[in-house]
């Protein structure tokens, strides 16, 4: 019986193979399947929070939160990492929520941070878009102070066909498209 | 007894020789001419690859393989017999230069073939092979008839009395032939297993088959058409402008080429149908100045609607035809489909389709930041041509389209070739 006991640690010892972690910065095509890009230089928690910004008569309120360990795919590599979300809600003139992404479950929100550029202290994230990716493309977020944060969003061009985006898709861009807009936090 | 056991003994050596699987010996035992061409070089393919190629137990009886009226290297099915009975029915199209195994287990076709293999009174009949039309598609019918004595005292067709029953195979020009594997009662393929891409034909792309234009030629062709020379400049002129809206224009296979649909910004609309061909675009001044996983997914629906035109009873493959391509203020690209249909990745539903588009373009957009570190600049800042053109062969790599999809550069009047090293770096460009 002690023998099996001692057996089965062995085994075990084996097959728990450490998983291999890397700073955030590290290119996620050089590392192995499983590894971690963990944010050991605690670079995403400055832009955790509630923030606020207008811009062309709206009122744009965005919610960024960290969250650790977050399951990646890409291809045939599966990969975790430290990832902030942004969820927003963006006011008419008239107070009236025109769009909002409030709602969604945190990992649910279409916004998602990928690399971090440290010496612009600046976090680059991915928008997936809305419907048929109308406006996909990156927003980044430039850390100013512990009150401050500047935006930035550039959509990409995508094609699409009678195949894959159905009629009566809303190809309404919501997201501020202005250099810099100043979020202040709330 | 003697003689029985001498007469079984005949027919179980004949029935032996004739199936041997290994054997490059062929007779044909059908009941009709063959395209014994064909037939001996999928014999050789079937022999050098049997161990991917085999998905059921028993053996091809090639003596009684039928290309039903074809003569031209395109089709032969062959029945597979186990225990003295036709279990399956292996089919092997060419598509271009490649041909594709699959398993059948149509009702029709099994006993097609145990009639031709086993019965002993049997005519080729009814009386001629036909054409008919199924399901919209170009079919191509052979039929044999059985006797059926009344007594078995008398089986002679000639003297005694009984009927004739015929029964048919049927060979139809579809794309949904391309499958190799074991075909489900529903029609889907089972693709476990095997090479889905096909096995190249040792009678390279058959006769009559005109020879493949080179992708690079064949897009210096395209660009230097006046009537898409002048849309590639617009959109050029386009692409300087700093207007958020994209541009773009398709081309159909009758060489008309009509306005993509624009309506918003950042964005082009291909209407894409039977005759559709290819499309160009302009990506705008600010975004990123080569192909993103949606265009490349949408390109693939062009590629899959090139053969949907062929005439009725061609094997030739358009799919390499389609194109679409890229205008940009730093540089415009081309791409072209490397391979056969069946070379094509299947069709997604669309919930599986979003879900990959949405890795894709974060592996994308992954992908260029780490290359724009890696060329030492910063975000905001723009990849040179180079990490441009790795960013193309990162990205297909992780779709699963390494190697299928031809990336041509167009810069002025000078069309290239761009590949990319075993390393990960990329080749000069070979100009053409």
């Amino acid at each position: 019986m002690k023998n099996i006991f001692l057996l089965s640690i062995i085994l075990l010892s084996f097959s728990c193979k450490a998983q291999q972690i890397y700073p955030l910065n590290t290119n996620f095509l050089t590392i192995p399947n499983n590894a971690y890009l963990k944010d050991t230089n605690n670079e995403l928690m400055p832009f955790v929070g509630m923030w606020k910004a207008t811009f062309d008569n709206k009122e744009i309120t965005i919610k960024v939160d960290k969250v650790d360990y977050h399951y990646i795919k890409s291809g045939t590599q599966v990969f975790y990492r430290d990832v902030l979300f942004i969820r927003y809600s963006i006011k008419n003139a008239q107070g009236a929520i025109i769009k909002s992404t409030m709602n969604l479950p945190i990992t649910e929100a279409k916004i998602k941070s990928d690399v971090t550029f440290p010496n612009q202290n600046l976090i680059s994230f991915v928008y997936q878009g809305g419907d048929c990716r109308y406006g996909w493309g990156d927003v980044d977020l430039t850390f100013v102070d512990a009150t401050h944060i500047k935006w930035n969003y550039q959509p990409e061009g995508v094609i699409l066909t009678n195949l894959n985006c159905p009629n009566g898709a809303d190809t309404t861009i919501y997201l501020p498209k202005t250099p810099n807009l100043v979020f202040t936090k709330q | 007894m003697t003689v029985l056991l001498s007469l079984y003994s005949c027919i179980h050596d004949e029935i032996y020789s004739s199936s041997d699987p290994s054997s490059t010996e062929y007779t044909n035992k059908s009941l009709w001419k063959q395209d014994e061409k064909y037939i001996k070089n999928v014999m050789k393919v079937y022999a050098e690859n049997e161990a991917d190629i085999k998905k059921v137990n028993g053996i091809p009886y090639w003596n009684y393989a039928t290309t039903v009226d074809s003569f031209d290297e395109s089709f032969v099915a062959i029945p597979v017999v186990d225990n003295g009975k036709v279990i399956s029915v292996l089919k092997v199209p060419r598509h271009g230069k490649k041909i594709y195994f699959y398993y059948t287990h149509d009702e029709s076709d099994l006993l097609f073939f145990q009639r031709l293999v086993f019965a002993k009174n049997k005519k080729a009949g009814m009386p001629d092979s036909s054409t008919a039309q199924t399901d919209g598609m170009a079919c191509t019918r052979q039929w044999m008839s059985m006797w059926f004595p009344d007594s078995e005292s008398n089986p002679d067709p000639g003297s005694g009395s009984g009927h004739w029953e015929s029964v048919s195979i049927i060979k139809c020009e579809a794309t949904k032939d391309e499958c190799i594997g074991i075909a489900l009662p529903n029609g889907d393929c089972d693709l476990s297993g095997g090479n889905e891409g096909g096995y190249p034909y040792p009678g390279g792309g058959g006769e009559g088959t005109e020879p493949e234009e080179e992708p690079c030629e064949k897009t210096k062709a395209l660009v230097n058409n006046p009537a898409l020379k002048s849309k590639i400049d617009s959109l050029k002129k386009f692409s300087l402008t700093a207007e958020d809206d994209e541009m773009g224009f398709q081309q159909d296979k009758s060489g008309n080429i009509t306005p993509a649909q624009v309506n918003g910004k950042h964005y082009v609309e291909f209407l894409i149908d039977q005759n559709s061909l290819g499309g160009i675009h302009s990506h705008t001044l600010t975004g990123t100045h080569m192909f993103s996983p949606k265009d490349i997914l949408s390109f693939l629906s062009f590629a899959r609607v090139q053969n949907y035109t062929l005439p009725v009873g061609s094997t030739a493959d358009y799919t390499g035809n389609a194109f679409v391509g890229m205008i940009s203020q730093s540089g415009s690209y081309f791409i072209t489909f490397n391979g056969g249909s069946g070379d094509l990745p299947p069709p997604m539903t669309p919930a599986e389709q979003e879900a990959f588009e949405a890795e894709m373009n974060d592996t994308y957009r992954n992908i260029i930041k780490d290359l724009l570190k890696a060329e030492g600049k910063s975000k905001g800042d723009t990849l040179s041509q180079q990490g441009l053109q790795k960013l193309f062969f990162d990205l297909i790599k992780k779709m699963g389209l390494e190697g299928k999809i031809n990336l041509i550069q167009q810069d002025g009047s000078n069309t290239s070739t761009i590949q990319q090293n075993p390393d990960g770096t990329i080749k000069t460009p070979i100009p053409c």
